[in-house]
């Protein structure tokens, strides 16, 4: 059917409103501060055919899951045997999609009229189901069996209510069942909110409007996808990071490998040059990575266009099965996140090459996320903690990388100082910042940081990290940051450095020190105004030794700018 | 308030003062409650000094042959704080922190808001107000319960100080670990800086925001300290204003954020609670018109030149909140919740990168203002697509000061919007209003959830210069039945600094199992604040016996990290009131959130007491009543613009003022005043109510 102009846009502000009222349901009925604090998930909606409109929630890289656990609860759930009232639940990746087994999928169908129309669907990490180490994802992983309880797509909630059988299989299954069982029913209480605003829309304006709203939305995506593409230079690009190892061979660093071609309004991503998938858990399923390579085509072209199944109609991708973006049955993927980190980082960079105004230094490597598990919490329950490692954002053409953020992720990923003691003994010894520890240029990185945790209690803590030995980079002349590291402080004072992917019993008394590195620098740090780098200095950002090094700039004992020995150390030329 | 007699007999008259700071006008309503008089006063703003234009409104009020000596009571809403804030021109803060954590406000709670911000690399954050160069550490820490770990290094502390002070600040902000907990350390670092720094302005955080969650409690601090000093300037130099001017009363005060008023000399004090002043009196005015007309559920929408703010306020109570954002700068001092949007007369219509029509939030503002004014705006507006639509009709407005050229209006909605979606100039027009009508109706229902409140159950209160215009249409949109217009739409915030009380709120955390709580305990609980509430209304001058003290409890099931308030209907606190706590937590949290746990256990997180002294406050005067019939007001027809008809009928022009009490105006029908314009659509009709606001009956809503 043909809908006018205004009425699309009528009803897509109802669309957008929906996504955000079941966005901030399932935020503020979470149980567990990995999803309250982090908003470690996503609530929005799909059409009848699970092809995905919206994703509410700083995790868009959650869209095209969406579309694949649909298809796979009508493979065993046909639409014509969904009823009202029906809510599903899923979490085996290899049939979700999800990004790891800890992310439960659940979606509720909307009916108007007893005519299936959308999903209301939400996607959010759990704090436990199982698997070797408390928070699930271990290191020693070795398939997806390892990494915790997989729900095929099963029925969670009926018109009747709950399905206590699944509620208590699912609670039998974690470390911290109480939470998991309270975060779960926040998603289907978002989900259910979500159809009941849908079959609202089909009641005001006609279930035919409401689908027409969607695939006009998914087909001007794809047009406005390939408009931003086609403005840019014909031709290809390539870019690659290494990871540091994948948890099984710890001497063999692993690749990731991008090439983009640009013809005309087509853009072909092909991750053909892509190590193959590993035995340990750094593997990220295919619709995450194709996911987050979105983000980066958005990014790299136009943040405002949205996120759904048309945007990815007007790519081409190239993904050969069985490589560490494409992983198969049984590989484990439990540790995606810093894999899937460096395909943006690497499609955003090969892209940057294709349209110049658009290219931005990398953000920082070494994300990933802290498990800690507690026989005992602050309850007196067993319990686990989650924590999210960020990073900052590079230099740009227009300014310096923001500090401190989770790039292509979360709005919110810290959970604060004074919630983190109060449920969990464990105490915050530092958060503050790393002077140096950012990208040199023109505009430099966002600053790095280092978080210090002292153990009040024995504890098993798992560190899911990445890239101490294989930092980001610098653009056009712009410096790299430092890396990431992590150490190990003994009560006896031995000091050690960890790996990125560890599992280790603690003691009370000993205390680890995370350092988080910077983003990338944009530009010859010698064209860096000297009043900006004074003002660095001042605020502690850059020593006044870097200053001289890399920057080029000259401070006096009193810490005022040497005009004159500064204008001799640049006339030398470029920076290091 | 009586009217007083003096030894000679003479009539002495007390008049009530609202003078409210506004962006182009400042407004002043003066009202004496013996007679019912009332004047009203708009004036320009002055923004470089507004206490300026408040003396330039009383000289003109006192010009209406009232003597300063006549005011007995005066309420002002200032702007001072928010445009400190807006401007980036607040005062040169220091900072000091517990010693280790200088990445608490750096992170800015890690955050990057917005989905657009998510997506672009490009994305910076908002602005420190104190810059680490100007942050210093303190040797000190406590532990998650307040227990001391690490005792205050008070020499570290004083060299610290002396640094800071070196670096010429004028305010300091302090903010440790757990200081919500324990604010010891806190207070003896105020006293140290007394020391070393006399006379510096100090911001405590377990004074100014005591909650957990350090970041917002660091940032409001911040704020208090960054826009303290300015408004602390701005008050001297008004109250030295007034004193000049010959204002005699004590009774000088202040309207806060959160829809209360303080005594003016508490404002240096709490700046924080300024930073809403405007928006607040506007819902206050909101509420006393619903509880005039009826209606203790109310929403406010008021909508201006460029921006809209809409209010919730449900049983007589102004929806809070403990999260809110100005210019980018996170504040977590309770203030209203309002929710402010691009969306105003002036806000420009344009086709997006998708190929759709979008209107805001970009604003023509008051220059150039819509193309219709002919003032040399090229992009049309929400104010042309209305007068093509017929809802506003051409020629002057604004009294004479202001004329409007549909053609102009037409030429431009063809180019910029019709023709490339290839439709005629009115039914982009319809379309301009439509859009625009529906991202306010998003924000309304958005309001609603948050609150789990059904928008059936509520009146919508219209004001602002464009906000009658909408509401009829607005309100069916959203499913509303009632519109409220008040008799002067253009003064609602002035009005509304008239219409409240004083306020103050008591907190104390206390997070426990519901279950495990005695009535006792709880009981003894609020009876501190009580005691302390009590304690304050004696200090501030009023009688105890004239506070409210009203008891409200934060809840949460176990292990949830936000709360709902509950309130606390029983006094004293019993085995049946705790039951009856858990099932109307129960009730909110399914209405809320979609879902509750009547079987899991809720815990308390914080007892409230909140205090309210009634002072005088503007009555509304009756007006004249007629006979039912608005003809005499009818000041001839044009046609309007119908949505559901899609085309054109015919509607009826009336003159508000020549409205009587009791006249009922069937629609289509366009109501014209002064700054507003009222509609009425097709199968709605209006009334109008004993005090002259106009009752819009919207029908049946979908």
């Amino acid at each position: 059917m043909s809908l006018d102009p205004i009425t699309i846009e009528v009803v897509l502000s109802r669309l957008r409103e929906t996504t955000e009222a079941m966005a901030h349901a399932l935020f503020h009925s979470g149980y567990s501060p990995i999803l309250r604090e982090s908003q470690d998930g996503t609530a929005g909606l799909t059409d009848g055919a699970g092809r995905v409109v919206m994703v509410g929630g700083g995790l868009q890289y959650h869209s095209l899951l969406y579309s694949k656990a649909i298809g796979s609860i009508f493979e065993r759930y046909p639409p014509e045997t969904m009823r009202e009232g029906d809510s599903f639940v899923c979490n085996d990746p290899y049939k979700a999609g999800n990004s790891h087994v800890p992310d439960f999928v659940v979606a509720t169908p909307a009916f108007f009229e007893g005519r299936l129309v959308a999903f209301g669907v939400s996607v959010a990490h759990k704090a436990d189901v199982g698997g070797l180490v408390p928070g699930s994802s271990g290191a020693a992983a070795r398939e997806i069996f390892h990494d915790g309880i997989l729900l095929p797509p099963v029925r969670l909630w009926s018109a009747d209510g709950v399905n206590a059988e699944v509620e208590a299989i699912v609670r039998n299954n974690s470390r911290a069942p109480d939470v998991v069982v309270g975060d779960l029913r926040g998603q289907v209480g978002a989900t259910r909110l979500g159809a009941r605003r849908i079959a609202a829309l089909c009641g005001a304006f006609g279930a035919d409007t409401v689908t027409g709203t969607m695939d006009t939305l998914m087909a001007r995506t794809t047009r406005r996808v390939r408009e931003a593409v086609s403005t840019w230079k014909d031709g290809g690009a390539e870019a690659e990071g290494l990871m540091d190892h994948d948890g099984a061979d710890r001497d063999r660093p692993v690749r990731i490998h991008v090439r983009a071609e640009k013809s005309g309004d087509r853009l072909t991503i092909d991750f053909s040059g892509s190590d193959p998938q590993t035995a340990g858990p750094i593997n990220t399923p295919e619709p995450t990575a194709r996911a987050v390579s979105m983000q980066a085509i958005l990014a790299a072209s136009d943040p405002s266009i949205p996120m759904n199944t048309g945007a990815f109609e007007a790519v081409d991708f190239v993904i050969p099965p069985g490589r560490m973006v494409s992983p198969q049955f049984p590989a484990t993927v439990n540790h995606y996140f810093p894999t899937s980190h460096m395909v943006y980082n690497v499609v955003l960079a090969a892209l940057g090459e294709l349209n110049p105004h658009r290219a931005v230094a990398p953000s920082g490597l070494g994300t990933g996320a802290m498990a800690i598990g507690y026989a005992e919490g602050r309850s007196g329950k067993a319990t686990v903690q989650y924590e999210l490692m960020t990073t900052s954002l590079g230099g740009t053409s227009e300014g310096d990388g923001a500090s401190i953020v989770l790039p292509m992720n979360h709005f919110a990923p810290g959970t604060p100082v004074e919630i983190v003691e109060t449920e969990y003994p464990i105490r915050v010894e530092r958060f503050e910042l790393l002077p140096d520890s950012a990208g040199a240029g023109t505009h430099r990185g966002g600053i790095g940081f280092a978080r210090e945790y002292a153990f009040l209690t024995d504890c098993t803590l798992t560190l899911r990290t990445a890239n101490h030995r294989h930092a980001a980079w610098g653009l056009f002349g712009g410096g790299g940051p430092a890396p990431a590291s992590t150490s190990i402080a003994f009560a006896d004072g031995r000091v050690e450095d960890m790996d990125v992917l560890e599992t280790r019993r603690m003691s009370a008394g000993t205390s680890i020190r995370l350092c988080q590195s910077g983003g990338g620098g944009y530009g010859d740090p010698y064209r860096r105004a000297p009043e900006l780098v004074l003002a660095d200095i001042e605020d502690g950002y850059v020593t006044p030794q870097a200053a001289r090094t890399l920057y080029g700039v000259v401070v006096d004992a009193d810490g005022a700018l040497d005009t004159a020995e500064t204008e001799r150390l640049r006339q030398r030329g470029t920076g290091p | 308030m009586p009217r007083d007699i003096d030894g000679s007999g003479r009539v002495m008259t007390s008049w009530m003062v609202g003078v409210d700071t506004g962006g182009t006008f400042t407004d002043l309503i003066a009202f004496e409650a013996g007679t019912g008089e009332r004047r009203a006063v708009k004036v320009p703003s002055v923004p470089e000094d507004p206490s300026r234009a408040v003396i330039d409104a009383l000289e003109e009020l006192f010009g209406t042959g009232i003597a300063p000596s006549d005011i007995g009571f005066f309420v002002h809403g200032t702007t001072v704080a928010t445009n400190t804030l807006i401007e980036e021109d607040g005062a040169r803060a220091g900072l000091l922190i517990t010693e280790g954590f200088r990445a608490v406000y750096e992170a800015r709670g890690w955050s990057q808001p917005d989905i657009d911000d998510l997506l672009d690399p490009f994305y910076r954050k908002p602005r420190l107000l104190v810059p680490q160069s100007r942050t210093a550490e303190a040797v000190e820490r406590l532990d998650f319960t307040g227990a001391v770990l690490k005792p205050l290094d008070e020499d570290g502390l004083r060299e610290a100080v002396r640094g800071l002070a070196a670096k010429g600040i004028e305010s300091l902000a302090v903010c440790y670990l757990f200081s919500f907990r324990n604010p010891a350390h806190e207070r003896r670092t105020a006293e140290i800086v007394a020391e070393e720094a006399p006379g510096l302005r100090v911001s405590l955080s377990s004074e100014i925001l005591p909650t957990i969650r350090e970041y917002p409690r660091l940032s409001t601090t911040a704020i208090d300290a960054y826009v303290g000093p300015r408004v602390q300037t701005y008050l001297l130099r008004l109250g030295a204003a007034l004193e000049d001017a010959g204002i005699e009363t004590p009774q000088l005060f202040l309207m806060q954020s959160h829809g209360g008023l303080m005594r003016i000399e508490l404002g240096a004090r709490f700046p924080n609670q300024t930073l809403l002043s405007g928006p607040a009196a506007g819902a206050v005015s909101g509420r006393a018109l619903g509880a005039l007309v009826g209606r203790p559920n109310v929403v406010t929408f008021d909508m201006g030149g460029t921006s809209t703010d809409i209010a919730v306020i449900a049983d007589g109570r102004i929806e809070e909140t403990d999260s809110g954002r100005i210019a980018g700068q996170d504040i977590g001092t309770p203030m209203l919740s309002v929710a402010t949007l691009g969306a105003g007369g002036g806000t420009i219509a344009y086709i997006g990168r998708d190929g759709l029509m979008k209107v805001g939030p970009r604003s023509a503002g008051a220059e150039p203002g819509p193309v219709c004014y002919g003032r040399g705006g090229t992009e049309p507006t929400v104010t042309d697509a209305n007068l093509l639509l017929g809802a506003l009709g051409a020629g002057s407005v604004l009294g004479g000061r202001m004329t409007m050229d549909p053609d102009l209006a037409r030429a431009a909605v063809r180019e910029k919007v019709a023709d490339p979606l290839g439709l005629d100039a009115i039914e982009a027009a319809a379309g301009i209003v439509r859009i625009v009508n529906s991202n306010m109706a998003v924000d309304l229902r958005l309001a609603f959830q948050r609150r789990g409140a059904d928008p059936r159950d509520f009146a919508l209160v219209a004001f602002g210069g464009a906000g009658p215009l909408h509401a009829a249409a607005l309100a069916r949109d959203v499913g509303i039945a009632q519109v409220v217009v008040p008799l002067a739409p253009g003064l609602n915030s002035a009005f509304g600094l008239l219409q409240t009380d004083v306020r103050h709120i008591y907190v104390k955390s206390s997070v426990a199992v519901l279950a495990g709580l005695s009535a006792g305990a709880m009981e003894a609980e609020f009876r501190d604040l009580e005691a302390r509430a009590r304690a304050d209304v004696r200090e501030e001058g009023f009688d105890e016996t004239e506070a409210v003290l009203r008891r409200q409890i934060d809840m949460r099931y176990l292990h949830q990290g936000y709360q709902l308030a509950v309130d606390c209907l029983a006094s004293p606190v019993d085995e049946a009131e705790k039951a009856a706590l858990k099932s109307r937590f129960d009730d909110l949290h399914a209405r809320v959130y979609g879902a509750s746990a009547p079987d899991e256990d809720a815990e308390t997180v914080t007892f409230r007491v909140i205090a309210e002294i009634a002072v005088p406050k503007l009555d509304l005067p009756a007006i004249e009543a007629g006979d039912g019939d608005p003809s005499a007001a009818g000041i001839g027809a044009r046609e309007l613009y119908d949505f559901e008809a899609g085309g054109f009928v015919p509607c009826t022009l009336y003159d508000r003022a020549r409205l009587r009490a009791g006249d009922r105006i069937e629609g289509a029908a366009v109501i014209q005043q002064f700054d507003s314009t009222t509609v009425v659509l097709s199968g709605q009709s209006a009334t109008v109510e004993a005090h002259g606001n106009l009752v819009i009956d919207a029908g049946d809503a979908s």
